[in-house]
């Protein structure tokens, strides 16, 4: 390529883009920690949404349903509920420290952060929202056997729940889609990856 | 000197020396101006936490290199929605040139950037590596891919830059 010194060489017009004197001074670098600490804390409870509904939804069933069994079943999903709470918050602090992603190269620290990113995706799916079918699964069936069990007809009884079972079911399909595809591209980005290594040699 | 001023010392050093290439990195992976001043936040700070374990195993500039790639390639997943599609430089290759070189330096500049921003971060890290004039070597230190990988990017990225600001700027004049 030739050297353009009418100003029109990528490098020249990349290299002279107006920049401010860094505005991150040592004395702004200090509140940043104490940002970081009220960021990880909001994190942390914005992570207890999706056990709080679990929990919610199954205190409800053991309140009302006195059946052992289903009782059992609503422990059961508060326990996976809770336990998903500790899996999924291991996988979000595992990522890079700053000095490890400096000891390594770009290739290293880019595919360890599309790998974390793909493990903890599917974590979520098991930890995260699997409970959370799981719970309004029971709650749903539950409702319904009471219906039937009451005279009316399975019919009459899906017919009465329709409304809120559509938008569940659209719920669960989306959040599905959507994961899934992420899953996908994650992985496809690795297999790149992978590619790049081999030709590395 | 004690491990605290020695964090903050190697951090003055590289903002002072860095500190233009680090906001003209950000540019490369964040169109949106105040998404754009969060990033750069961000790298300081990571840059400022990781000289806690700089132990000159690597040069000053491949370390902050390495950090503010980091960063921002994490920026970059977390932020990517998921129909978007970032390609690869063979993939910008083939695309075809969409439009021609402006008299204007700041529309160039918007040109080069919104480019960049079309690429994979791995590909993002040796056309940083290149505009800013870090040679083949150094690239490879930094990026992790082996001499031959990087001639190969370095030469497409060439052809890229060639086809989109040279022949476009023989239309323009």
């Amino acid at each position: 390529m030739r050297n353009d010194s009418s100003g029109n060489d990528p490098r020249t017009i990349w290299q002279n883009q107006p920049t401010e004197p860094s505005a991150m001074t040592l004395e702004k670098i200090r509140p940043k920690v104490r940002e970081l600490h009220a960021k990880t804390r909001r994190q942390l409870l914005g992570n207890l949404v999706l056990p709080f509904i679990v929990i919610a939804l199954c205190g409800f069933g053991i309140k009302h349903f006195h059946h052992p069994a289903l009782r059992s079943l609503f422990a059961f999903a508060i326990v996976w509920s809770l336990a998903g709470l500790y899996f999924l918050n291991r996988g979000m602090w595992s990522a890079m420290l700053p000095g490890e992603a400096a000891l390594s190269t770009g290739l290293e620290s880019y595919r360890r952060e599309v790998e974390r990113r793909r493990s903890f995706s599917g974590r979520l799916m098991l930890w995260g929202f699997g409970p959370v079918i799981f719970a309004i699964a029971t709650l749903i069936a539950v409702i319904l056997s009471l219906g039937i069990g009451s005279g009316m007809l399975l019919k009459g009884a899906l017919l009465k729940m329709s409304p809120f079972l559509t938008l569940t079911v659209i719920w669960i399909v989306s959040f599905f889609v959507i994961r899934m595809r992420q899953q996908r591209e994650l992985q496809r980005e690795i297999d790149e990856l992978d590619a790049i290594e081999r030709a590395n040699g | 000197m004690n491990a605290e001023e020695s964090q903050d010392g190697l951090y003055k050093d590289a903002a002072d020396k860095y500190g233009s290439a680090l906001e003209r990195l950000a540019r490369a992976y964040e169109a949106d101006p105040e998404k754009r001043r969060d990033l750069i936040q961000e790298i300081s700070f990571q840059l400022w936490r990781s000289f806690q374990r700089f132990d000159a195993r690597c040069s000053l500039r491949t370390w902050v290199y390495r950090v503010a790639h980091h960063v921002a390639a994490s920026h970059v997943l977390r932020e990517r929605r998921i129909f978007s599609n970032l390609v690869s430089l063979e993939e910008l290759e083939k695309l075809p040139n969409d439009g021609q070189l402006a008299a204007d330096q700041q529309i160039n500049l918007e040109r080069l950037s919104m480019l960049i921003q079309q690429l994979k971060p791995l590909d993002r890290q040796v056309i940083i590596s290149y505009l800013e004039g870090i040679d083949a070597t150094a690239t490879g230190e930094i990026t992790g891919l082996s001499s031959g990988n990087v001639a190969m990017r370095i030469h497409r990225i060439k052809n890229i830059l060639a086809r989109r600001f040279h022949e476009g700027g023989s239309h323009a004049e």
